[in-house]
């Protein structure tokens, strides 16, 4: 559908939040700097969900903690737990860091 | 006055002047716990709400531990399943280690229908997965989207009952453990906000009650489970630790799980308070009744029945059973000898037919191998047989084969919360015993003391022929022959000879 990356990886994420904590603004604004610096434009989809208004989401994706970062795709899933300050677990996390 | 000690544990609850006050009146208050002071929520748990007067702290934490297989988390189906069944109470059961799948399963085996309630939207299950190997930690956290699952799952069905079954799985999930236990802390104090009743399992730990300390959040109430192995029977126990602003019976109970749920076999009588009626309960034998006062036992007493083998008491209980059914009461007759099939068959070949109050009824037969089982789930079974019938009369026949497993002192204790319980309930009790020689076997046991009258059956040889006799030890509170009857199992029952005929001395 949309061009990918050149390693031939599309990324599908989902970042839950829990309302506008700082600590959920804080993996937002994160989140999205890594993936505009790393990731070109179309090779990823990112949908920032707020639990509170979804619960029924955030159950059926086994959300426990927040922020999670859920990596749909490429896989396998995973979930990547925290305000995602740590910048070098989230890049590792998402495959694109050393 | 009773002294300062006491057994309810004052320290977690302020002392107040009404709570002082309250000390010497100990014994009233354990016999009648107060029910004001504290809103309770029947666990729904069979005997549980008799000890914790009431049943769970309404509104609160309750922490149930125990080792594996101990019984934890069908106590908190049963929270949920009697609540939604009984007490018309919706539920929301949050489990870490199982799939709904695998709960529904273990449902079934107590005998509820997890899928029925669910589909009645009366219980809603969410299973939280956390997979060690699929999180990476990136900072700071909370649990908020747990507390989201939750009140979720409480708003879907407007629950008011709780369960999370085993919430320190949560500990192999995620690494930093001052975040985990300030948020545990939090979602406890959390729970309570929300007006439900929670039941929070945890797996027991070494030299603890749970293995990551949950105990020191959950103050409110804490239940333990052992499932321990003693000569190779299997025996359940519960124990309320702590209650905290209530008194509560602080022993180790047995309970039982089967395919009726689970029960605990209470101490009914925590100080002797029976009600003793002025009725009489005739024996079935009316030459006996004639012995004693011409009316029988005290309605709601226990008799013992003691002798050799083969000197009728058998026959004497089954007597006992059939004079019940044939005044329209109901009866049970616990026996651990034969089957039922064989007393009926046995009992007829003496005139006493019991198959005609079996078909009206009126009588229950209960016979299992002692063996079979340790003698603590035996008399929870018993116990429960008994409350579920409501008969008013018991025969057990005989009560020392219970004997051959566990110890004496032990025994003794079990027999005694047997007898409180029958009398409690005002249920008039025939017991017999086995006497392997002549002397008092039994008395050592310290048995007869529960016991409010006692006949002995013996034989003796005589001109060639073997005699059957009775005499009443001891009947509290009736006047009684002290003759020494002979008497003859004929075919129309246990006849009595004539005062002075049969084997004297």
């Amino acid at each position: 559908m949309q061009a990918a990356e050149p390693e031939g990886k599309r990324y599908e994420l989902l970042l839950f939040v829990s309302g506008a904590s700082p600590r959920s603004l804080r993996a937002v604004a994160a989140v999205r700097t890594l993936c505009e610096q790393a990731l070109s434009p179309g090779c990823y989809a990112l949908d920032v969900i707020d639990a509170f208004r979804d619960p029924d989401f955030a159950r059926q994706c086994q959300i426990v903690a927040l922020p999670t970062l859920v990596r749909l795709k490429p896989a396998p899933r995973l979930l990547l737990v925290g305000d995602m300050s740590a910048a070098r677990p989230l890049a590792v996390g998402l495959g694109l860091g050393p | 006055m009773i002294g300062k000690t006491n057994p309810i544990d004052l320290r977690s609850a302020p002392i107040r002047p009404e709570r002082v006050a309250s000390v010497d009146a100990q014994a009233q208050a354990l016999a009648k716990i107060p029910s004001q002071a504290l809103a309770k929520t029947p666990s729904g748990v069979e005997g549980l709400d008799e000890i914790t007067g009431g049943g769970l702290p309404q509104g609160r934490c309750c922490l149930v531990c125990g080792g594996a297989g101990s019984g934890k988390t069908l106590f908190g189906i049963t929270f949920l399943a009697e609540g939604a069944l009984r007490y018309g109470e919706t539920g929301v059961f949050i489990c870490f280690e199982e799939t709904e799948r695998e709960l529904s399963v273990n449902a079934a085996s107590l005998g509820y229908d997890l899928e029925k309630l669910k589909a009645e939207n009366k219980l809603a299950v969410d299973r939280i997965r956390v997979e060690r190997s699929e999180i990476a930690e990136t900072g700071d956290y909370d649990l908020e989207g747990l507390f989201i699952r939750i009140g979720y799952a409480i708003k879907t069905v407007g629950a008011k009952r709780v369960v999370l079954d085993t919430i320190e799985t949560l500990f192999s999930g995620f690494s930093n453990t001052a975040i985990l236990r300030a948020e545990l802390r939090r979602l406890f104090a959390w729970l309570k906000e929300q007006g439900v009743t929670s039941v929070i399992t945890g797996e027991r730990g070494e030299g603890a009650l749970t293995r990551h300390g949950l105990e020191e959040y959950v103050s409110d109430c804490v239940i333990l489970l052992d499932h321990r192995v003693v000569e190779q029977v299997a025996t359940r126990r519960l124990r309320v630790v702590k209650y905290r602003g209530a008194a509560h019976g602080a022993d180790e109970y047995p309970f039982l799980i089967d395919a009726s749920g689970i029960s605990v076999l209470p101490v009914t009588s925590l100080v002797l308070a029976h009600e003793a009626p002025n009725e009489r309960t005739p024996t079935g034998v009316a030459a006996l009744d004639e012995m004693l006062g011409g009316k029988g036992f005290w309605r709601g007493s226990s008799i013992l029945v003691s002798g050799a083998a083969g000197t009728g008491k058998s026959t004497l209980a089954a007597h006992f059973v059939e004079a019940a059914c044939a005044r329209g009461e109901k009866a049970i007759l616990f026996a651990f000898e034969e089957s039922p099939r064989q007393i009926v068959r046995n009992m007829a070949s003496v005139g006493i037919d019991l198959q005609r109050w079996i078909d009206a009824g009126l009588l229950r037969i209960a016979s299992t191998r002692p063996t079979f089982s340790g003698v603590e789930t035996h008399l929870a079974r018993m116990h429960r047989d008994i409350e579920d019938f409501a008969p008013a009369v018991v025969a057990i026949d005989p009560i020392y084969t219970l004997g051959f497993v566990g110890g004496l002192a032990q025994e003794r204790i079990m027999l005694l919360r047997l007898v409180d319980f029958l009398k409690s309930r005002g249920i008039t009790a025939m017991l017999t015993a086995a006497e392997a020689g002549v002397s008092g076997e039994i008395d050592q046991a310290g048995v007869s003391s529960l016991m409010d009258a006692w006949i002995q059956t013996r034989v003796t040889e005589q001109d060639g022929e073997r005699r059957r006799s009775l005499f009443i030890l001891k009947a509290r509170g009736i006047a009684h022959s002290s003759a020494v009857r002979g008497f003859a199992l004929t075919s129309q029952g246990l006849k009595l000879l004539d005062a002075r005929a049969g084997a004297g001395t």
